[in-house]
């Protein structure tokens, strides 16, 4: 998995970087990130556990500090990483998160999407709401538009290259973030997804962090 | 007549889409995603 940034000024910075994911009977996904290179965040690493209806819990390790720091709830909002992705658009996305209401269908590329606008139930979040672009055929998201605490147009993430897995499961390969406000982009590119490799509870655990490779 | 009736009846026992709200439509949206997305991994054991 790759993650592109781009500044304003068409500056470009790639970073290389592991995921998996676990899903919890009950509750919210466990994810795992690590950054593989370049040497300036190699070794740094995200674990989150996310949560129905509690708060997220998520431990970021940087390796120069050789510590584990707890994001607290009121930093969520906070650019993960200096991409354009916060660290609350990291956690997997619950349905018991937000509130929702339908606004329309309407076309999106050469799909029809139902278009719905949901609101978050923390109020920590740095969002008011997010309009959301679902197909009509698989309901996959195909776009997300991010308003800001003032309400205000501030992130749109679009996904694509979509495949299926295991004969269900929709990936999209590219998730580009682009920030309206600041001209900042973020592309996440992922690829060798790999589906019921055996992973445990055990391989999401926050002492391990500091010894993650 | 017979048509008429069945539609009668139809209209009775069928929940109409159109009688969700906007906000009740945008949560059944919601968890069809998310139902036609779970399970892709392994559960850890409980």
């Amino acid at each position: 998995m790759t993650m592109l940034l781009r500044n304003a000024h068409g500056e470009e910075s790639l970073r290389y970087m592991r995921t998996r994911a676990l899903e919890v009977e009950n509750d919210g996904d466990k994810t795992l990130m690590v950054f593989d290179r370049p040497r300036d965040v190699k070794g740094t690493a995200l674990l989150t556990f996310s949560h129905k209806t509690e708060l997220d819990d998520q431990w970021l390790y940087l390796p120069a500090l050789k510590r584990v720091k707890r994001i607290a709830s009121k930093n969520k909002s906070g650019p993960f990483m200096g991409s354009e992705f916060a660290f609350e658009d990291l956690a997997s996305q619950e349905v018991e998160k937000y509130t929702y209401k339908y606004l329309r269908d309407e076309a999106c590329g050469d799909l029809q999407c139902f278009v719905i606008e949901r609101y978050p139930v923390d109020p920590n979040s740095g969002y008011t709401r997010q309009m959301v672009w679902l197909d009509k055929q698989e309901y996959r998201p195909q776009k997300i538009d991010y308003y800001d605490r003032k309400n205000s147009l501030l992130k749109t993430l679009e996904f694509s290259k979509y495949s299926q897995y295991l004969d269900r499961y929709w990936r999209a390969a590219d998730m580009f973030m682009s920030n309206h406000q600041t001209a900042k982009t973020t592309l996440l590119s992922w690829s060798n997804y790999q589906f019921r490799v055996g992973l445990k509870d055990s391989d999401f655990n926050r002492n391990s962090l500091k010894r993650i490779r | 007549m017979k048509y008429s009736l069945i539609a009668s009846l139809l209209i009775l026992i069928l929940p109409p889409a159109w009688g969700q709200t906007p906000e009740e439509h945008g949560l059944q949206i919601a968890q069809e995603a998310d139902r036609r997305d779970t399970g892709f991994n392994d559960l850890p054991p409980t």
